[in-house]
């Protein structure tokens, strides 16, 4: 089965060069209808790729700039007196989006932090009573930088779990960048881009995708899987239900990018560590990162025969 | 994962082989061909730089050199068994298992043979700080094993340290138990080539400063455990050989034959004890006098005194009676009396003029053995360790001219004439006196302790044990002498020390008394835990003799019954499986065995990947299984027993 998403990685490739892994992930997520997080310094192209994105599948595009004086009007939108009319009219915030693209959300204090994320939970914004529906569909990308930068409020884990993945893009390939210094790719390449889906084609693909099939046995993987992160010493709570139902649908987008209608152990594998990364806590002091240790509980938890 | 499949050249792990295998041969380099040592350096070093350059070795080159060695090995020992040319051997040929290392398989095979040449060590040295650096030997094979056995090779010494150290701790309770337990056999497990060493102590030979040469020697001769009651210093005469030839300047052995039937004569036991005989590479040994019953593995000799079959080349434990026994119901045959009075004709006439004239003037011969010793008290005799050389005629040399001498002088001069009196005699040679060890509560006997005294045959009386150096004066003792004098036998009260000496009690004495309590304890306690010991251990816990064999039973029926226990439990968990997932893990198997590196984590299209890079063939085989594998496990919820037949089938194949 060919997969209708092929030129769609064509495309977001040509612009994020070497970087196709994150890519995949990045549309995986879409398809998921979940929500993605990105941590990685500034200029690596984090904005590159929602601005691709939102242009490839015709959505439209908001970016906020969060900063630690922003406020949560700035997000949702707040009710503003029309003089004429004389009555409060709501002015939507640029939260009314299909594709938010929350620049540096670490910057912001948590109160501010908390009214996106509780619009991502709810997919509504409710101001002053009156309760506005968010575009479906919708899709925010965060970005933040690395929690031990001066002036960042780190996300709680609370709202990190409200992110189905959570992924680094890094610097690209030495040559890559040449090529991107060249100016031949990146933002220069953007407005050639042509919208290659519809707002129907997507949702349709993303009710595909959640009917894929998905077996007891696979099942059976996943639930090894997070029984293994709550029985390893090595982290400070294991992968909580949701988690699990996040990476399920994962695996399943990840299994339709790759042109299969079934679900195989190795998408799991594919999609475990960008999904439990961010909901997982190492309490090793050692220099092993939580990446490493989650390739290494995937490594040692054999796959039901 | 697989470690089985990883690279051994990951992580550090070439050079934490290199390092065990450096621990592992440290102490036999004291010991084996200097070449040899020499060669494993070299070997080792090639290695490290191998590694570093990442160069493999030329088999052919290796072929040669390990011709070589074994060539250089027969070439030193003239032969290729044997303790020290088999030792020699196995350290080559370990040295050159890691130089052509290169498969898990290889390196935990260095690493198991190296528990094997830890071992030979003990060969050559069972002192305690050989067992306690055997010890730390262990723990970093052990390491060595844990690290060969990780993913991630060589990272954390520390948490690498710690599962070693705790296997390690976990298996005391085993090592104790079989050390308690396991059956002992009686001779050792290995048995060691006698080594034409030189004996050292007493010797079966005693002229002129034989015995004072051993006087600067702080060596153990042995240690002795009193069970009860213990004799005072000054009675403690170990007694050794008997020397009863003389040629005018030496004496010598008798010629003796072993008592094989009961002694009948009457005696009645005084102490009993136990001795720890450092070896000495003889055949004598020696007991606390009177002698009577042999030890296990000696004979008593007519002369009362011992001696075993076998020379003495490792420590001998024994345990013996001393007693005191009556002689004068047996007398002294024609032929003894005339063993113990024959002398030299050709030399010392003025001394055996002397004696015969002197004897005149005594009634009895106890008189006249008294009337001796207070001539040597009361005479300028002097007790000395550096008296001036006698050339010809020792006896009328030390008697009339230069009378300075060690106790081998006095009692051969004594002997000579007691011997010209009409008197029987015989010199005796053992040791003398003991030192007490109070922190291990034994006796250490010292080949410093050497000492030669006589026995005189007294008619009415039997042998009767005279030593006259006890007889002279204290004030012509030389100084370093005067604390052993002082504590020899003073038969004749009035010649008893009047001088009392006491050495310093230091603390570095202490110390050295505390170190040789711990060194007594690991050698007699630990290094000779032999058969006996576990008798008399077992005993204790009410296993008989007779029943001990048993106890092998009982082992041997525990190990079976672990191994069968052991394997129904594995079989019952593979039988448990539904069919599909057995061929599934069969299939992994086979493909394991043909190569591919798949593991328990992966899933079915990797490994599928995995059998196409590995080999074309391999797939082309085995991909029809894993595909249908696939199709039943993550495509449909239901399985077609047709499907499972085929998939069965298609695993066959592979």
């Amino acid at each position: 089965m060919n997969s209708p998403i092929l030129p769609v990685l064509e495309q977001l490739n040509k612009v994020v060069l070497g970087k196709s892994f994150q890519v995949k992930l990045a549309v995986v997520c879409l398809l998921a209808k979940g929500h993605l997080l990105i941590e990685d310094l500034p200029g690596m192209g984090k904005t590159t790729l929602g601005q691709a994105m939102a242009k490839v599948f015709g959505l439209d595009f908001q970016r906020i700039q969060f900063t630690s004086d922003i406020l949560p009007a700035d997000i949702v939108g707040a009710n503003i007196f029309d003089r004429e009319k004389s009555t409060f009219e709501f002015h939507p915030g640029p939260v009314f989006s299909q594709l938010v693209l929350a620049d540096e959300i670490n910057r912001a204090t948590p109160k501010a932090q908390s009214a996106l994320l509780e619009a991502m939970e709810e997919q509504q914004v409710t101001v002053e009573g009156n309760t506005y529906e968010l575009p479906n569909p919708f899709f925010v990308i965060a970005t933040q930088n690395p929690t031990h930068q001066i002036g960042t409020y780190p996300l709680p884990e609370s709202q990190l779990d409200r992110f189905l993945f959570k992924i680094n893009l890094g610097y690209p390939d030495p040559d890559l960048e040449k090529v991107l210094l060249k100016g031949e790719s990146g933002r220069t390449k953007m407005p050639s881009l042509e919208s290659l889906l519809d707002l129907d084609t997507l949702k349709e693909l993303q009710l595909k995708v959640s009917k894929l099939t998905v077996t007891e046995h696979l099942l059976q993987y996943v639930m090894d899987l997070i029984l293994a992160t709550r029985q390893s010493p090595d982290f400070a709570h294991g992968l909580s239900p949701r988690a699990g139902l996040a990476i399920v649908s994962a695996a399943k987008a990840w299994a339709f990018v790759d042109g299969r209608d079934y679900v195989l152990p190795e998408d799991i594998q594919q999609v475990f560590v960008a999904s439990a990364r961010h909901r997982l806590q190492s309490v090793k002091t050692s220099s092993t990162s939580t990446i490493e240790l989650i390739e290494e509980l995937i490594n040692d938890t054999p796959v039901p025969a | 994962m697989n470690v089985k499949a990883l690279p051994i050249t990951r992580q550090g792990l070439i050079p934490l082989l290199i390092m065990i295998q450096a621990v592992v041969l440290f102490p036999l380099w004291f010991y084996i061909p200097f070449w040899i040592s020499a060669v494993t350096i070299a070997l080792l070093l090639a290695k490290y730089g191998m590694y570093r350059q990442g160069v493999k070795a030329s088999r052919w080159v290796l072929l040669v050199v390990v011709l070589l060695c074994v060539g250089g090995v027969f070439w030193q020992f003239k032969t290729l068994n044997g303790r020290d040319a088999g030792i020699g051997l196995i350290t080559l040929m370990y040295a050159f298992k890691l130089l052509e290392a290169r498969s898990y398989r290889d390196a935990s095979l260095i690493l198991f043979i190296s528990f094997f040449i830890v071992v030979t060590a003990f060969f050559y040295s069972e002192a305690i700080w050989m067992g306690g650096y055997l010890l730390i030997s262990v723990l970093c094979i052990l390491l060595g094993l844990v690290a060969l056995n990780s993913p991630k090779g060589v990272q954390g010494i520390g948490s690498l340290g710690k599962i070693s150290g705790v296997t390690l701790l976990q298996a005391i309770p085993i090592m104790i138990l079989l050390f308690f337990f396991f059956p002992r056999s009686s001779a050792p497990l290995w048995s060691m080539p006698t080594e034409n060493q030189a004996g050292s102590g007493i010797d079966d030979t005693m002229s002129p400063g034989s015995i004072g040469a051993l006087h600067t020697f702080d060596d153990i001769a042995f240690r002795v455990d009193f069970e009860g009651k213990v004799p005072p210093r000054s009675e403690m005469y170990w007694r050794g050989l008997v020397l009863s030839e003389f040629d005018g300047f030496t004496w010598f052995k008798e010629q003796h034959t072993p008592i094989r039937q009961e002694l009948e004569l009457p005696m009645t036991p005084t102490y009993q004890y136990r001795i720890q005989m450092e070896p000495n590479n003889r055949n004598w040994i020696f007991g606390l006098e009177d002698l009577a019953e042999a030890p296990d593995g000696a004979y008593l000799f007519s002369d009362f005194t011992w001696n075993r079959r076998r020379q003495t080349t490792q420590r001998f434990i024994y345990s013996a009676q001393a007693y005191d026994i009556d002689f004068s119901q047996r007398p002294l045959t024609e032929f003894q009396m005339n063993r113990y009075l024959q002398l030299p004709t050709d030399s010392n006439d003025d001394s055996r003029e002397w004696a015969e004239e002197q004897r005149q003037n005594h009634q009895s011969d106890e008189a006249f053995i008294r009337w001796i010793l207070s001539y040597i008290h009361q005479g300028e005799f002097y007790y000395t360790l550096s008296p001036p050389v006698i050339e010809v005629d020792s006896v009328d040399g030390f008697w009339f001219d230069t009378q300075q001498g060690y106790c081998e002088h006095y009692a051969g001069a004594f002997v000579y004439i007691m011997r010209s009196a009409g008197i029987p005699a015989r010199v005796v040679t053992g040791y003398q006196g003991a030192e007490y060890n109070p922190y291990g509560d034994y006796y250490i006997v010292r080949q410093s302790d050497a000492h030669a005294w006589t026995e005189v045959w007294l008619d009415d009386e039997g042998w009767r044990r005279i030593d006259p150096t006890a007889a002279i004066h204290p004030s012509r003792v030389e100084e370093d002498l005067r604390s052993d004098a002082s504590s020899r036998d003073g038969w004749m009260e009035e010649f008893g020390s009047d001088v009392g000496f006491d050495a310093p009690e230091g603390l570095l004495q202490n110390l050295a008394l505390r170190w040789d309590a711990v060194q007594n304890f690991w050698s007699e306690t630990v290094m000779g835990y032999s058969q006996d010991m576990q008798f008399n251990w077992l005993r204790k816990l009410g296993i008989e003799r007779h029943q001990y064999r048993y106890l092998g039973y009982g082992l041997l029926a525990t190990i079976i019954l672990a191994g069968l226990i052991f394997g129904y439990l594995v079989l019952r968990g593979t039988q448990r499986l539904e069919p599909v997932t057995k061929h599934y893990l069969l299939l992994l198997k086979k493909l394991q065995q043909q190569g591919v590196a798949c593991d328990r984590g992966m899933g079915p299209r990797d490994v599928l990947q995995l059998t196409r890079d590995t080999s074309q063939k391999l797939y082309s085989r085995a991909a029809p299984a894993l595909k249908t594998y696939i199709t039943m496990r993550y495509q449909q919820e239901k399985l077609s027993p047709e499907a499972v037949k085929q998939f069965k089938q298609q695993v066959s194949r592979v």
